[in-house]
């Protein structure tokens, strides 16, 4: 398995010494806690976060198409167009995790994935997403969950990116970064 | 489901969209705030699928905040590190923080390049909006500036930072070298140039 970077620093190597971790609150999906952190300046200072699970986001191009899916969102209440995207279960390697959740969102068999970037979106979520473009991926059957609504769809990859940025409500960064730095590395 | 990974929580619309789809097949049923500290609430909302099952959505909620792309005189970019406590590492990335109540994205923006770099904006315009992770809600505006004159930073007790300037495709390399990289770095220099405001070639 190669080795993939996330996030945070083992307490041990930060640069900062780590005095203490609190967990306050744990549910299915993450932990949220703080760590007590000594500054230079010889104080210390709470830092907050939450802990989810790492995550797959894939860009699937079919030809000229790129491969999305449609999905209603309740706290959003209507339907946003995405990358196929799951989190990586406990011990599965990130490029298994993207395979096999492109696989079963949109039923595309990839064999081979190329890894773009591993980023993580935001300061107060202890995770990553990795990226990975699967090019001409072969279609096949759709393995969703129970209660899982998942739409295929496929739009011209060039467009892909204007497609996102211009549906209705806040722009979903979740697609939005991996396809820059898809097109950033060529692929788009 | 709710099980799969991250793109399964919440959105980070607290309110319904005037132009939502009026099915409502999908019912907020409860709202649950777990935990509160002094940057965010934690907590979940219950919500009933058009299959009569109710699950729930877990989020946390910490203030809006901005980047900004800073393109001074000569064709450059300004980049800031900061070591992060919550991540236990430094952080490269573009000047920015969080959007003060009742405050813009384009004044935020202005505001925070002013005290963490000293740089003040002459133009700023604001160049993107979108959620950076679907466990929060909160939104990440890019904000472009320009007409930069150099001055005094305005930093609060005990922050420290480092500030540079380089070429956009340079920075754009330096904060892809970083294992692993912050995306909201990433994701507004390639929005500043995807919106035509910055030209650059990667090396």
């Amino acid at each position: 398995m190669d080795e993939y970077p996330t996030v945070p620093a083992s307490a041990e190597a930060a640069d900062w010494p780590v005095l203490d971790v609190e967990t306050v609150w744990e549910n299915a999906f993450f932990a949220a806690g703080y760590d007590a952190v000594e500054r230079p300046t010889g104080d210390a200072a709470e830092y907050y976060w939450i802990e989810p699970a790492d995550s797959v986001m894939v860009v699937a191009l079919d030809g000229d198409d790129l491969v999305m899916v449609e999905q209603y969102r309740p706290r959003a209440r209507r339907q946003t167009l995405e990358l196929p995207a799951g989190g990586v279960d406990e011990g599965e390697d990130p490029e298994t995790a993207a395979r096999r959740e492109l696989r079963e969102e949109t039923g595309y068999v990839a064999d081979d994935l190329d890894h773009v970037e591993t980023y993580f979106p935001s300061g107060w979520v202890r995770y990553v997403r990795h990226v990975f473009v699967a090019e001409d991926p072969d279609p096949g059957e759709q393995a969703l969950d129970d209660g899982e609504f998942v739409d295929v769809t496929t739009v011209p990859a060039g467009e892909a990116i204007d497609r996102v940025r211009g549906q209705a409500g806040p722009t979903d960064g979740g697609a939005l970064t991996p396809l820059y730095l898809a097109r950033d590395a060529g692929y788009l | 489901m709710t099980g799969d990974g991250e793109t399964d929580a919440p959105g980070p619309l607290s309110e319904r969209p005037d132009d939502a789809d009026d099915t409502d097949d999908w019912r907020v049923v409860d709202s649950e705030v777990v935990w509160e500290n002094p940057y965010f609430a934690a907590g979940y909302d219950a919500v009933e699928g058009p299959d009569g099952a109710v699950q729930r959505w877990y989020w946390i909620d910490p203030a809006d905040v901005v980047a900004v792309v800073a393109e001074t005189d000569p064709g450059e970019v300004v980049v800031v590190e900061q070591y992060d406590g919550r991540l236990g590492e430094p952080i490269l990335t573009c000047p920015g923080g969080a959007v003060d109540d009742g405050e813009s994205f384009v004044d935020a923006g202005v505001r925070e390049l002013r005290e963490e770099t000293g740089y003040r904006a002459g133009e700023a315009e604001l160049v993107s909006v979108y959620y950076p992770t679907a466990w929060a809600r909160m939104e990440q505006a890019v904000v472009y500036a320009t007409e930069l004159e150099t001055g005094d930073p305005d930093r609060d007790d005990g922050e420290h930072l480092d500030v540079y300037t380089a070429t956009p495709g340079a920075v754009l390399d330096a904060l892809d070298s970083r294992s692993p990289a912050f995306g909201v770095g990433l994701a507004s220099l390639l929005a500043a140039r995807e919106a035509g405001l910055l030209s650059f070639e990667r090396s």
